[in-house]
């Protein structure tokens, strides 16, 4: 048996029928209703009236559904930003503000030519851009010292609020306020910081110019301390892994990465890291999403039990960070007894290990005494879009609308979920509510990490996507 | 003689009156095809074929032609009324008041009637209804 809807619940009569039922109120008080015409003023302020209650009766579904999750919800994509109505539902039904968007936060270096400087860089006195439509101003002051190898690194942060601020590094490369000599860029530092699960003091620490890119984890085998304990290590978020033994440090061939280790570690801990790092320090954030919000409002109930279920751990998630942790995925452990990891991304990129560290004591308050729900930073997985574009000559802003609209929707896929070539298509294209494009003219062979011509590609279990977009935009 | 009956409806032309009163007979259809002939087609959403806007014909340069074709429209749009079996029009232009006066004839179900409108660039005026 189907369930039955709001729209078949509630029938709001069309002008027509409300015309039909006024006439019909007419008649029985007399009214000469069939000696009116066209031009008839009688049949001009009806016709007016039941116009105007015929708009009214669209609204009562809309009203209707402003005491329901999933219809405030409303029918649009699951990582479409809540809906106001939604937004109105959570607060006043579940006491749940929906998160708002934040601006991106970020390491940007200036560096100073010979014969220039020194400068004394005030605290927002510069702009610069990555060329895309995002600016950001410097929110640290210092001192520019002159000439060659002078750089001042300091925090960045965009100036509207939301992902699409979050770009890739090495990208913010214009400076809008204008300093002779003097050059902006947003590098990625060699490694992410490390994130540490477990209870060990001990420390894993990353060093390497120039690493290859890999989502490492370094997982203690055997307690002891460094020297002693034995250690494996994954090289893509934990599928794979080499066991290490006691080395300490140890290069793994290929990897241009030494890692070295110190102190006491515990069998079991994990320590999570990237190469290369993000210029990001603070992810920027959307509204929170439609999928986020609603799985919050509806697991308020669930939360008030004794017995956490799946979607309660989600909420956490959620909560525990406003707005950087928008994708979770909670599984039971599978060796560890009452263990329930709880993987977690933020809009763009794995979480930090503060956010994770931050999102483990938020739920460990909360969590029952004979639960061990650990929190889990997901791994990343390059994903490189190719393929060829055509779009209308002049028009070009289509390349940079579209591959934000692109990479926007890669970074809203699960752990371990799949990117469809058709809806990077589809996104490409932009089909209008007549199927008419407007944005590219064409789209083709795009391929998803060179995986083949129209091939969706899984992404590795507990991974997020690093995605790469090099869609050739054509203007024709 | 019987009262012909061409209905009852409100006695509104253009401006609504202070207070409301009821038109009947031949009165009542006048009333109607004034409307009618003040009304830019299109413009009834119920009736998007109502409609013939004698007030257009003082908004452009008024040739003898001209006129002899809104005489026939003018006929052909107050026929389109239900009640109407046969109408003519004639038209008449005053230069010195820039404003013309229609004289039609109506020929229907409970017979024959003429009524005489005034029309200059804004206004439509019904000014004599006589059976």
């Amino acid at each position: 048996m189907s369930v039955p809807s709001l729209s078949d619940l509630l029938v709001s009569p069309t002008q027509d029928e409300w015309t039909a039922i006024a006439l019909a109120q007419l008649q029985g008080k007399n009214f000469p209703t069939t000696d009116w015409s066209s031009t008839s003023p009688e049949l001009a302020m009806l016709l007016t009236d039941t116009a105007c209650l015929a708009d009214q009766s669209q609204q009562i579904p809309a009203i209707v559904a402003l005491v329901l999750v999933q219809y405030a919800a409303g029918n649009i994509a699951p990582t479409a930003p809540a809906s106001l109505a939604l937004q109105f539902v959570a607060f006043n039904w579940y006491e749940i503000e929906a998160f708002q968007p934040t601006a991106t936060i970020g390491t940007c270096a200036l560096s100073c030519a010979t014969a220039a400087g020194p400068y004394t860089i005030a605290v927002n006195q510069l702009l610069a851009t990555d060329g895309a439509g995002n600016i950001y101003t410097n929110t640290q002051g210092g001192t520019l010292t002159a000439g060659s190898g002078g750089i001042l690194s300091g925090p960045w942060q965009s100036q509207v609020a939301g992902t699409a601020a979050n770009v890739a590094n090495s990208t913010i490369t214009a400076l809008l306020t204008p300093l002779p000599g003097v050059t902006i860029n947003n590098p990625a530092p060699p490694f992410s910081p490390v994130s540490h699960t477990g209870s060990g003091t001990g420390t894993v620490t990353p060093s390497g110019a120039t690493p290859a890119a890999h989502s490492w984890i370094v997982r203690i085998d055997t307690s002891g301390i460094a020297g002693t304990a034995t250690c494996s290590y994954s090289l893509d978020g934990g599928t794979g892994w080499t066991s290490e033994g006691t080395t300490n440090p140890f290069t793994p061939g290929g990897s241009g990465t030494t890692i070295t280790l110190a102190g006491t570690f515990v069998a079991g801990d994990r320590y999570f890291f990237s190469a290369p790092g993000s210029w990001i320090t603070t992810a920027g954030t959307d509204v929170e999403s439609t999928q986020s919000l609603t799985a919050r409002c509806l697991a308020r109930w669930p939360a008030l039990a004794s017995i956490p279920t799946t979607s309660v751990y989600q909420s956490w998630a959620y909560q525990s960070v406003p707005g950087q942790i928008t994708r979770v995925l909670i599984e039971t452990d599978p060796s560890l007894a009452a263990t329930v990891n709880i993987y977690c991304a933020g809009p763009s990129a794995p979480i930090t290990g503060a956010q994770q560290n931050a999102a483990q004591a938020y739920i460990d308050v909360r969590a029952g005494l004979t639960d061990l729900p650990v929190v889990l930073i997901a791994g990343s997985t390059g994903v490189t879009i190719t393929g060829t574009a055509t779009y209308p000559a002049g028009q070009t802003q289509i390349p940079t609308q579209r591959n934000a609209a692109i990479n926007a929707y890669v970074n809203t896929i699960i752990m371990g979920g799949t990117i469809e070539v058709a809806i990077i298509e589809a996104l490409a294209l932009a089909l209008n509510a007549a199927g008419v494009p407007t944005g590219a003219i064409n789209i083709s062979g795009v391929q998803l990490n060179g995986g083949g011509v129209g091939v969706d590609l899984v992404l590795p279990a507990h991974n997020v996507a690093n995605v790469t977009n090099s869609i050739s935009w054509v203007g024709v | 003689m019987a009262i012909p009956d061409y209905g009852t409806g409100l006695a509104v032309v253009s401006d609504w009156p202070l207070r409301f009163t009821y038109a009947s007979s031949f009165q009542n259809l006048a009333n109607n095809l004034c409307r009618r002939l003040s009304t830019p087609r299109g413009s009834l959403a119920w009736d998007l074929n109502c409609g013939w806007d004698m007030r257009a014909l003082l908004r452009d340069s008024l040739t003898p032609s001209a006129v002899a074709a809104a005489q026939s429209a003018i006929a052909a749009e107050c026929e389109k009324d239900p009640r109407v079996n046969a109408a003519s029009c004639v038209l008449t232009f005053i230069p010195q008041a820039s404003m013309l006066t229609a004289t039609i004839s109506i020929t229907g179900a409970q017979g024959p009637f003429a009524f005489v409108l005034s029309v200059d660039a804004l206004t439509v005026a019904l000014i004599k209804v006589a059976p």
